[in-house]
């Protein structure tokens, strides 16, 4: 990769699997002005704001000295980094200068105090009634200070659609930080914890379009193949959605005894082909002038249908061996990745001795919300519910 | 298909049942805060999947025609507004299911600056069902005899 003079020069250090570049404020106008990169996420962490940019080949961090609680805006350039500065803004009490958007996102004045990861202090002014955030829980501030081992329970509870996905991100985020080896048999396992889980999303969006169409044979189907494949889940991982199953170091526990039977048993029975079928004779009509739609409603019976069939290669190629290895208290960061549901998870991780630092968590759902919205509204109004259930974001996923 | 027709025909010719009715309750859902994790059980529970109808569970969407009101989440601070305004347009008796873990005392997120740490900061509760997230098969227990002792 030919490197920008801009990032050339600056001061690098690791982030496995990739490079934070310690920027100037000047060579960090420079990195937001260049072709060639896009906006994953922005957050901060002590004093520092720190973005994920995504260029050709694969995801760099920059980051930029905050002076006297200012930094420069990226969203001039990224139109997507305008929720993060807005959240960066809420939960640091940074401000992004030169920024598109200046509405809070998180907080509107009913915590008891503002900036809570910043500089926490009393909240000024009368309380605004919230346009978003209601699905703020102070999450990243609940990880400080935790072991990656005790803090993965709130991974997990990021987004209960994608609690498998979420925590595969958090555990390698935290083994790419702690310098970490990973089992191979654990490696397999979250696979197939996470395949089932993509499984139970593309029947979760398939079922909820089906119900927004009104079509009550293809909404049941779904719900009946749902339950299924959570009952499998609890007998192979002992909890229907998985949550807690995934610790970074490895996995909670091996899969079950008669783990491998019911989910051989979930793929054989699973009545692909009826699913199809049914998909198609119910909902062709009603989504022939919606390609948005449509092409969700595709996607989600693709995915189910795929996962279904990767159900027993992913148990065959298991290997036999340890399902969980100890993490060194070290000090480091590190980015980790998983495919959720709805795409790329990435999470990001500063450890002190062992315990969290620094950490910021981000579910597609930054992406595709703004999408998602725009999508909707632009819709007519009797295809409003349609539109939002085949492009389904729930709320929990990018306010943390 | 052939199936399911079979199974409405069957249906339509069985005779009526003798056991009376069950109670009826009418269940208000607000999501205060929640990961998604009860929501995803409890539409499980409200499809057609669980037979929460059979059991006399009605879902509606406004405040004027519940006689309960679900809250899941742990309560964010940001939704305790939303949460008070729901309650307040219920009409007398009302009463108040905890669903969930967060909902029942905050959860994994007590202590939050940005919680309230479950529905009773906010609403009298009556009837609490642990679980993160309580299956919908401990959901449909709890809720049926919840309703009958209504």
């Amino acid at each position: 990769m030919t490197l920008l003079p801009a990032l050339r020069t600056a001061a690098a250090t690791p982030c496995p699997p990739t490079t934070r570049y310690h920027l100037h404020a000047e060579a960090w106008r420079e990195i937001a002005a260049a072709a060639g990169f896009t906006c994953e996420a922005l957050w901060a962490d002590g004093g520092m704001v720190v973005a994920l940019l995504q260029g050709a080949d694969g995801p760099i961090l920059c980051s930029v000295a905050v002076e006297q609680g200012f930094y420069p805006a990226l969203s001039p350039f990224h139109p997507p980094a305008a929720p993060f500065e807005r959240m960066v803004r809420d939960v640091w009490g940074y401000v992004a200068v030169g920024g598109t958007d200046p509405r809070p996102l998180l907080d509107f004045g009913h915590w008891p105090v503002t900036a809570p990861l910043g500089r926490p202090s009393a909240p000024y002014g009368a309380p605004e009634p919230p346009e978003s955030g209601l699905a703020h829980k102070g999450t990243l501030a609940l990880l400080r200070g935790k072991s990656p081992r005790a803090a993965a329970r709130f991974a997990a509870r990021v987004a209960g659609e994608a609690t498998v996905a979420h925590s595969i991100a958090f555990a390698r985020a935290a083994e790419a930080a702690g310098r970490a080896m990973v089992p191979s048999r654990a490696e397999g396992l979250r696979d197939l914890m996470a395949g089932i889980e993509r499984l139970a999303a593309g029947l979760m969006r398939l079922g909820a379009i089906a119900a927004a169409a009104e079509a009550v044979l293809l909404e049941a189907a779904c719900a009946r193949q749902r339950e299924a494949v959570s009952t499998a889940a609890a007998i192979a991982f002992g909890h229907r959605l998985m949550m807690d199953a995934v610790v970074p170091g490895g996995v909670a526990a091996d899969i079950g005894v008669p783990g491998p039977e019911a989910l051989i048993r979930l793929a054989r029975d699973l009545p692909r082909r009826h699913l199809a079928e049914l998909a198609h004779a119910s909902l062709a009509g009603r989504l022939a002038t919606l390609p948005d739609a449509a092409r969700a409603c595709e996607a989600a019976l693709g995915e189910a249908l795929t996962q279904t069939e990767m159900l027993v290669p992913r148990l065959d190629v298991l290997m036999p061996g340890p399902t969980l290895f100890a993490l060194e208290p070290i000090s480091g960061e590190g980015l980790g990745t998983a495919e959720g549901p709805d795409g790329s998870i990435r999470h990001w991780l500063r450890l002190e001795d062992g315990q969290i630092a620094g950490a910021f968590l981000c579910d597609p759902g930054w992406q595709r919300r703004p999408a998602a919205a725009a999508a909707i509204a632009a819709a007519e109004p009797q295809d409003r519910a349609l539109i939002a259930a085949a492009l389904g974001v729930a709320a929990s996923g990018m306010e943390l | 298909m052939n199936a399911v027709w079979r199974e409405i025909w069957r249906n339509l010719r069985r005779p009526a049942a003798k056991a009376p009715a069950p109670r009826r309750i009418a269940l208000l859902h607000r999501d205060c805060g929640s990961c998604n994790g009860c929501e995803i059980e409890l539409r499980l529970l409200a499809s057609a999947a669980h037979g929460a109808a059979a059991q006399g569970l009605v879902f509606v969407d406004t405040p004027q025609h519940a006689d309960a009101l679900l809250v899941t989440g742990p309560v964010s601070r940001n939704s305790e507004g939303a949460l008070g305004s729901a309650w307040d347009a219920m009409p007398d008796p009302r009463r108040v299911v905890a669903l969930g873990d967060c909902a029942v005392d905050g959860g994994v997120f007590k202590g939050s600056y940005a919680v309230a740490g479950g529905a009773g900061s906010v609403v009298p509760v009556d009837l609490a069902i642990r679980g993160c997230p309580p299956s919908p098969a401990q959901m449909l227990e709890a809720l049926a005899a919840f309703a009958k002792s209504g």
